[in-house]
């Protein structure tokens, strides 16, 4: 068994014409993603034994599995002196490659002839592959100065004692407003949660001074999360701030204040909350 | 070096045999909601694109039409790094005389939106220049009242060969005025 050789679609004097559709198909995260091309492996042959060769095809695409694949070759350039000939694309499939994620194309040619050249074959692919996941992230930031200091350190310690489990500071949830079963007569729109985070990684400093956390809310398997706006709700969990002066909430301060995340747009990043003390009317 | 540019295949001739399509709604991009699937043979006349022996070349241009109409208002970007399209040809039947070198090299693909006006022009041009406008004798055929899917074909040849079918499959991301809308074409209407 020969190891492949590699072509890279991105490169275009490995691959000629590349080409690729990305369509979503409105059923989880499947894409179906169509790739066409014409790649150029040159190979060769000088005598008349049946010469063959593995090509692999590297697509810049990462899925996270393949649901299903078609894929043809044919020939697209080929070249003999005076010899008898052969020219043979054997073999096609489409698969995952397991170090990177990325999709590719896995061909068998085979040549014959003395002297016969393979220079060129096209290659058109149709495949349905699961592709990451919508989700919603961001920082949470808050100022020491404002909050008191938290109630627990988040870091481990040096000593090798047991951690007790860390309490998350925060909550994010994404809700939308559904009309009430309830009394038909009088719909009455009800703040529904779809889903929500309450991850806790260690705080760093941001550039500005203030303590910031990344969070992430993952909407992978939430019906409709993709395609119906929603929005995002950020919460303090109790005893987060004891020793805090004032009333604290935590506010959205970026990103749109109704997310919509479709085919084309799953993630929504940079929807930034920042702990604020409540005004109190004087 | 011979030149024949351009070559058009035109399928109301029979140039293009078992050219068909599927448009299947799609639910992304969010300015896209119809993807095209076309697929088929473009016959090239006997005669047509032969080289004779090593020291004669040819670099063709071969417009494919692939009788695929779209609806009015249908939007795309050609662009490549727009990934509305993408298009594959391959060499499907070619004649070797075994006793002489030859090449037959199919170097750039691409697919296009053309006009009627547009392709009326080319036509033209082509019978102007000398190029073969279509595979058979006589007329080009009757034009298309809508834009066409065309499906360009770069190829070069020398030897003693010649051209004589080439395999294509095509696909277009598009937006649909009304997605619910089938096109129809001289291959008949899907709908039907």
């Amino acid at each position: 068994m020969t190891t492949p050789r590699r072509l890279y679609a991105s490169n275009q004097s490995e691959v000629d014409s590349a080409q690729w559709i990305d369509v979503f198909l409105g059923q989880g995260n499947q894409h179906m993603l169509i790739f066409s091309g014409i790649a150029m492996p040159a190979y060769d042959s000088y005598n008349d034994d049946f010469n063959r060769e593995h090509i692999v095809v590297m697509f810049d695409q990462v899925v996270s599995a393949i649901v299903q694949a078609s894929a043809t070759v044919g020939l697209a350039s080929i070249h003999n002196t005076d010899s008898d000939f052969v020219f043979a694309t054997d073999s096609v499939s489409v698969f995952r490659d397991d170090d990177s994620g990325r999709l590719a194309l896995d061909c068998q040619l085979a040549v014959q002839g003395d002297y016969s050249l393979l220079s060129r074959f096209s290659y058109h692919a149709v495949v349905i592959a699961s592709i990451d996941e919508p989700y919603v992230s961001g920082l949470i930031r808050w100022d020491p100065g404002v909050t008191g200091p938290r109630s627990q350190q988040l870091l481990h310690p040096i000593h090798s004692t047991p951690s007790p489990p860390v309490s998350p500071l925060f909550k994010i949830t994404a809700l939308r407003d559904l009309s009430s079963p309830s009394d038909p007569s009088y719909p009455i729109a009800v703040p529904t949660p779809l889903a929500f985070t309450s991850e806790t990684p260690a705080p760093t400093v941001g550039a500005d001074g203030l303590h910031q956390v990344p969070y992430t809310l993952r909407l992978g398997n939430v019906p409709n999360a993709v395609g119906e706006p929603f929005y995002l709700q950020g919460a303090i969990e109790p005893g987060a701030f004891p020793h805090a002066h004032t009333e604290l909430v935590l506010e959205q301060t970026s990103g749109p204040s109704f997310v919509t995340l479709s085919g084309s747009h799953l993630h929504e990043d940079g929807v930034d909350f920042l702990v604020t003390a409540v005004q109190v009317p004087k | 070096m011979t030149q024949l540019d351009p070559l058009i295949l035109n399928p109301s001739l029979g140039a293009v045999i078992e050219g068909h399509w599927i448009e299947l709604p799609i639910a992304g991009p969010a300015d896209r909601n119809v993807l095209v699937l076309v697929g088929g043979v473009g016959i090239i006349t006997e005669g047509t694109l032969d080289t004779e022996d090593e020291d004669e070349t040819a670099d063709t241009h071969i417009w494919i039409e692939t009788g695929y109409e779209f609806a009015d208002g249908d939007s795309f970007d050609p662009a490549p790094d727009a990934h509305d399209v993408s298009a594959a040809v391959q060499l499907a039947s070619i004649n070797v005389d075994g006793s002489d070198p030859f090449t037959l090299e199919i170097s750039k693909v691409q697919a296009r939106k053309i006009t009627p006006l547009e392709l009326a022009t080319i036509v033209l041009k082509g019978g102007q220049e000398g190029g073969q406008v279509e595979p058979g004798p006589g007329t080009p055929g009757p034009a298309t009242s809508n834009d066409e899917l065309v499906i360009i074909v770069t190829v070069h040849q020398s030897g003693d060969c010649s051209l004589q079918r080439l395999g294509y499959r095509a696909a277009v991301r598009l937006f649909r005025v009304d997605p619910n809308r089938q096109v129809s074409g001289p291959h008949g209407d899907l709908n039907l």
